[in-house]
């Protein structure tokens, strides 16, 4: 299954690495990233949708990261390692842990990272890559920001659908 | 075979940037560092052209 731009995105709880639970709020803007912690695309990625994390969190936005791999073929994406990463840098935003895949499955996640920007109805108004080059962190998460800017505007995001790119969400067998 | 990740490059059996040794082996997308220090999922290309030519000199 996959959801389309416009289409509601379905909701979920899923626990933080404090084993808190996190679902979509209602806020002006949701951004979903499924990402995880051995992925180079998702890493070299990350310091830029942390960044876009804190300079969007005075103006509503929430913002959800989401790792569905299967840890047993990758341990370094268990829940532990998810534990011990967020202990070990500054994350702004909550790293919550979809350890059955059903979140993933339901948002039709391709890779990490792979954004979904959703307004305040949980409609799915930007769905990609955060920006068109993982190897130039000038770019700064250009197209996540552009659909943020647009969703609080009220206007439709430009892009709003690029292509994911980045590791394949590794699925359990 | 202490395999590295994908991708791996190798030139005559040698990988052109060796890997640390506390570097994860298994099959799993490979971490390189570029040189300017940020993460990648290529070798950087002057790391790349430093091994090819350390081949054909």
């Amino acid at each position: 299954m996959t959801i389309s731009v416009g289409d509601q995105a379905p909701s979920f709880e899923l626990p933080d690495t404090d084993g808190h639970p996190h679902a979509p709020d209602g806020a002006s803007a949701t951004v979903v990233v499924f990402t995880c912690n051995h992925c180079p695309y998702a890493l070299a990625w990350q310091d830029r949708i942390a960044q876009a994390a804190r300079d969007y969190a005075d103006r509503g936005v929430q913002f959800l990261a989401i790792n569905s791999n299967d840890a047993e073929r990758y341990p370094r994406d268990s829940y532990e390692a998810m534990q011990q990463r967020v202990a070990a840098e500054d994350w702004p935003l909550p790293y919550l842990h979809d350890a059955t895949q059903d979140v993933a499955r339901a948002y039709g996640a391709q890779t990490t990272p792979d954004v979904f920007v959703l307004d305040s109805d949980r409609r799915l108004r930007y769905r990609g890559a955060p920006d068109s080059d993982y190897d130039d962190p000038s770019q700064e998460g250009a197209w996540l920001r552009q659909a943020l800017d647009a969703v609080l505007d009220g206007r439709d995001p430009a892009p709003e659908e690029t292509q994911p790119v980045g590791c394949s969400i590794k699925w359990k067998a | 075979m202490r395999f590295p990740g994908s991708p791996t490059i190798l030139i005559d059996g040698r990988d052109v940037v060796t890997p640390s040794a506390d570097e994860p082996i298994g099959l799993t997308c490979r971490v390189y560092r570029r040189r300017d220090g940020e993460v990648s999922p290529t070798p950087d290309p002057a790391d790349l052209r430093a091994a090819i030519q350390e081949v054909i000199k």
